[in-house]
């Protein structure tokens, strides 16, 4: 072959080479057809050298990879199962209605706000502003509520307060994520404490939530977190304190959707014969600031 | 373009060689950083006898061999043009009047820059992958290799000319 005649012969493969990568960057489907050609004509030689197993053993190893994708479904079931039987059984949940959910995406946001969605929505009867619960306490509240999702605001989330109760007296004070102008440092994952009243809060008092008119967004008394530390009294007011949340923040599963029921009875009046205790009937409630 | 057994014989070699790299070695408990790029070599036997045209040409083809060698290449297409590039490069080192026997396996290592520089162009590119240390290996097996190979495909190819074979 003349040298001319092989340059050209040489730009105009290159030039159909060039054309089909772009072709095929675009997405022409001439060039799956071409690699399927491939596939036809060497992937019998390729077969025959590599040598491919033969018919039952490739039976069996099939039946073995069905059995051990059965076993791993039937775990994860197990596990699962476990999980809301733990959310069902735990104290946070005794009697209430709820609506079990499951965490099926989760969301860092830039700005400090740290929401989930979980798969039930407004046909499962979940409306916004309703209180989500794990088996170890409050998680958060329902913000925004599609047909079949709903999106939450998780504990510790920028903008995310809760009113609290602290320790056995009860003493009003609001949790929220640790802000900018905090003067303490906390540890990561932890909230602030602030009290309302001028009251001490003590290491390893339990914070629960105040609760809300007719459940919304918290309901009463769920477990929030427990007090670690408390900020050194530097002439404020009120004093505030570190609570680590009761739930893994980063590691949310299975939860349930506390569906608010309406008080219907009227609460009867009761008179103490003997020595006037307090109302051990609801929970603490205003308890004398210590 | 009447058939001839060298050309026969390097179309036999590049799918073979194409073969052995894609399925056997690996099939065989060879790691990948260990496969040496045995087409390439192929290819630079060709284009130091031949120049640059030639060697294009050569890699162009072999490039569409390794290409539709299934696991077919994704793009289509740019096996075969980084192995042009490669053979065209490998091309320049045809000098007839130098008789060093280092002159193939330098333009195979050359060769072999040029497609480790095309994969990492196309992963920059194409927001992929590349691991950069296995490559290296698999370079220095293949010039490893290929200073064994090379000398053996060329006495092949001059005696086959010689002959009016080639």
């Amino acid at each position: 072959m003349q040298p001319a005649a092989r340059r050209r012969l040489l730009v105009v493969l290159a030039s159909l080479t060039l054309a089909l990568l772009v072709a095929d960057l675009a997405g022409w489907a001439g060039a799956d057809r071409l690699r399927s050609v491939g596939g036809l004509v060497l992937g019998p030689v390729q077969r025959a050298l590599s040598g491919a197993p033969r018919d039952e053993l490739a039976a069996v190893q099939a039946e073995n990879v069905r059995l051990r994708t059965v076993a791993a479904e039937q775990q994860h079931r197990l596990d699962e199962l476990g999980r809301l039987e733990e959310l069902l059984g735990s104290g946070v949940t005794t009697g209430r209605t709820l609506v079990p959910a499951r965490v099926v995406a989760t969301d860092v946001s830039p700005l400090g706000g740290r929401s989930v969605t979980i798969d039930v929505g407004s046909r499962d009867g979940v409306r916004p502003d309703s209180t989500v619960v794990a088996a170890d306490g409050l998680v958060g509240r329902v913000t925004a509520v599609s047909p079949w999702t709903a999106d939450v605001q998780v504990l510790g989330s920028a903008g995310s307060v809760v009113a609290v109760r602290v320790g056995p007296a009860g003493t009003l004070a609001t949790v929220s994520p640790p802000a900018a102008g905090d003067s303490e440092s906390r540890p990561r994952g932890s909230l602030r404490l602030t009290g309302v009243v001028p009251a001490t809060p003590v290491v390893g008092d339990v914070v629960r939530t105040l609760g809300s008119v007719d459940e919304t967004p918290y309901a009463a008394g769920i477990v929030v977190g427990t007090v670690t530390a408390v900020d050194p009294d530097r002439g404020q007011l009120t004093r505030s304190a570190t609570v680590r949340p009761a739930i893994d923040v980063d590691a949310i599963d299975v939860v349930g959707v506390l569906v608010p029921t309406a008080r219907s009875t009227t609460r009867p009046t009761t008179r103490p014969t003997t020595l006037p205790t307090t109302l051990a009937t609801t929970g603490p409630t205003t308890g004398a600031p210590r | 373009m009447r058939p001839t057994l060298l050309g026969l014989l390097r179309t036999a070699y590049v799918l073979v060689a194409a073969l052995l790299v894609a399925t056997l070695l690996p099939r065989l408990g060879v790691p990948p950083r260990w496969v040496p790029d045995l087409v390439l070599v192929g290819v630079v036997a060709t284009a130091v006898l031949r120049g640059p045209v030639h060697g294009a040409l050569v890699g162009l083809l072999a490039g569409w061999v390794v290409e539709l060698v299934p696991p077919v290449g994704s793009p289509l297409g740019l096996t075969a043009l980084v192995m042009m590039v490669a053979g065209f490069v490998a091309g320049f080192f045809r000098r007839t009047s130098s008789r060093s026997r280092l002159r193939a396996p330098v333009a195979l290592l050359v060769a072999g820059v040029v497609v480790l520089a095309g994969r990492l162009a196309a992963a920059v590119v194409g927001d992929g992958s590349v691991e950069l240390v296995e490559g290296l290996w698999r370079l220095g097996g293949t010039v490893a290799l290929g200073a064994l190979l090379l000398p053996a495909f060329l006495a092949l190819d001059r005696a086959l000319v010689r002959r009016r074979l080639g």
